[in-house]
């Protein structure tokens, strides 16, 4: 039954960026971005404040124009900015007949029900509600158009722990219910963990990574064992910390090649989300340094 | 619930599909978004219609005994609903599209407009044609009303008329006039709005910008929109005063003339004269005569269709740039 579901094309590209460049009078916020989302993904857009999360996902949106190379969605976009905004004198039921009214694909059935799923009044004017509830008012219209990608910037920002879950989960299943893709922004790394499955790393405007995060995962190593100056299996180092007796590193191992068997003092451990992500952050900020 | 009806209500769910955005969506969005201000304003344009109809009903009934009429009161009235028509551009221009798309910007909502299933320039055409319909036919009905209470205090006055065609306050209350001032003031708003991105400056330059706009064109160029024709006369000290603008012409300037017509500082020559009479006949000696450069009654309309295009013409220009910059500028 799922391959019935399931697009034909499972190889789908749904946002494509090709040499993807884009300045803000002389300086430049995005610069050499190449990367294919293949559909039905979802794609966390990770990197550190200003290292033009939000530049890159406004011009996948066709709200800005790029100033070299190509970017492109598929199908129909659904954006939210990370401010969730809304129409204050609007209440929650204007803005879903906003919806109706300004999308030629409407599902108002779905819209309502993520309404009603997080309890926000429908008849309240949407300045009086609080910051959260806002933000689901933003995700009921992106969610009721029915996108075939959905952007979100910073969605998870100002929700509540409880929320953050919630709204990760009902993503998740209507990822599942409409096959869609999903491409969410964020720095807070340690949510994503079991959401996203595609992963693009952003800093200082170029894109550090980009792939199936399990593969991205299982491509690298972490190795804990005495003081050294090089690590026990071959590799690029991306990252080494040191302590007085200590040596900690975290390798990217060769392509193609079988996993290196560690022995005697080293353990090995496989690196999660977040440790691969602030590695390769560090990795960037000390080489900016240098 | 069970897993196979959750299955059934999704796939049988109204999704409405459609082909494109149409324009009753961008009028229930526009009415939706602007309805209090639209009312607002019209509620008190219609109101002044009424009250000046009211007024030209009143004049029109009691022309044969209009000293039975509190007069002074009534035109003071009348010429306080005169001024109005200065006001409905500024109100539309400050009230109305000062604050359209600032506000959008600032509160992050063209993000959310213009990411749904149309596109800004859409958008625009959309608010422009609909709030600038509006607009018109506001203006083109205050003018109106106005002008036939103006016309109808005229009829029932039969000295001095309280209504000068030429004066600012009728000059300006015409259809057409008023039509350009509404559609400038609406342009000029909306210029502001989208380049300053904030609405309270955006309602301060408005605001100055119309009336400088105004004060330009009405007290230094409108005199000029046609060369004025000059009227030589024998120097006649009465008739100085009470000759101008009676017969519905419009002075723009006066002064002495030599013999040829030329403009001449007035000379002193004559200030010994002892008597009135010796002092005419001094000046008529000296060949001194009066001019006066002035445009007939018949100019008026076409004087009002062209300041009409003035304004016109300014906001065709200010539209322009609002659709190049709204285009062109960074949406976030």
């Amino acid at each position: 039954m799922t391959t019935v579901v399931e697009p034909v094309d499972r190889t789908a590209i749904a946002v494509r960026a090709q040499a993807l460049g884009k300045r803000y009078r002389s300086k430049w916020a995005l610069r050499e971005c190449t990367f294919d989302l293949p559909a039905g993904k979802v794609a966390a857009l990770v990197g550190a404040n200003g290292a033009g999360k939000t530049t890159l996902m406004t011009v996948l949106a066709g709200l800005l124009d790029a100033d070299e190379g190509s970017a492109g969605a598929t199908g129909r976009v659904a954006f939210v900015s990370q401010e969730k905004p809304v129409y204050r004198n609007f209440s929650a039921g204007d803005m879903l007949r906003l919806g109706a009214r300004l999308n030629v694909v409407w599902d108002d059935s779905r819209a309502r029900r993520w309404l009603a799923r997080f309890e926000i009044p429908l008849d309240k004017a949407c300045g009086r509600l609080s910051g959260g509830q806002q933000a689901q008012v933003a995700f009921a219209l992106a969610i009721g158009s029915r996108p075939d990608v959905l952007m979100l910037d910073e969605p998870l920002a100002n929700l509540d722990p409880l929320a953050r879950r919630e709204v990760t989960a009902e993503l998740l299943s209507e990822v599942g219910e409409t096959g869609m893709t999903v491409l969410l922004s964020t720095h807070v790394v340690a949510e994503l963990a079991g959401v996203a499955d595609y992963l693009l790393l952003l800093a200082h405007g170029r894109l550090l990574a980009g792939g199936d995060l399990d593969e991205l995962l299982g491509r690298h190593v972490s190795y804990t064992g005495p003081r050294s100056d090089v690590p026990p299996a071959l590799g690029d180092i991306v990252e080494a910390r040191h302590t007085d007796n200590q040596s900690t590193f975290v390798v990217k191992l060769p392509e193609g090649q079988p996993r290196p068997v560690v022995a005697g003092p080293w353990t090995e451990r496989l690196l999660t989300l977040e440790d691969y992500v602030l590695a390769q952050l560090e990795a960037t900020r000390k080489g900016a340094r240098a | 619930m069970t897993t196979t009806t959750t299955t059934d209500v999704t796939t049988a769910a109204p999704v409405a599909t459609r082909t494109r955005v149409g324009w009753g969506d961008l009028l229930w969005l526009t009415w939706r978004q602007h309805r209090w201000t639209i009312l607002g304003t019209a509620v008190v344009v219609v109101g002044i219609v009424a009250v000046a109809l009211g007024f030209a009903w009143h004049a029109d009934a009691t022309a044969e005994n209009h000293d039975r009429l509190d007069r002074s009161s009534y035109v003071d009235v009348s010429q306080l609903l005169a001024l109005t028509p200065t006001a409905l551009g500024v109100v539309i221009a400050v009230f109305w599209t000062a604050p359209l798309l600032s506000r959008e910007y600032e509160q992050r909502t063209h993000l959310v407009v213009w990411s749904q299933d149309l596109t800004s320039i859409r958008w625009l055409v959309g608010k422009i044609v609909l709030l600038g319909a509006i607009t018109v036919v506001l203006a083109a009905g205050l003018g109106t009303a106005l002008i036939r209470m103006m016309n109808s205090m005229n009829a029932a006055t039969t000295d001095h008329v309280p209504f000068q065609p030429f004066e600012e306050v009728a000059f300006e209350a015409a259809p057409q006039v008023q039509v350009g001032y509404a559609v400038f003031g609406f342009a000029l708003g909306l210029a502001f709005s989208a380049i300053t991105r904030r609405t309270v400056l955006s309602m301060g330059l408005t605001l100055g910008g119309f009336f400088l706009a105004r004060l330009l064109v009405s007290g230094f160029w409108r005199p000029y929109f046609q060369e004025p024709l000059r009227k030589v006369e024998p120097y006649d000290d009465s008739a100085l005063y009470w000759n101008a603008g009676n017969d519905g012409s419009w002075t723009v300037n006066s002064g002495y003339a030599d013999a040829s017509g030329n403009e001449i500082d007035f000379t002193r020559v004559c200030n010994s004269a002892q008597s009135n009479d010796n002092y005419v006949k001094c000046i008529a000696d000296n060949g001194m005569q009066t001019f006066r450069d002035y445009h007939p009654a018949d100019r008026l309309v076409s004087f009002q269709w062209f300041e009409f295009g003035v304004f016109a013409v300014l906001a065709a220009g200010l539209l322009a740039l609002t659709f190049v910059w709204v285009r062109r500028a960074r949406p976030v």
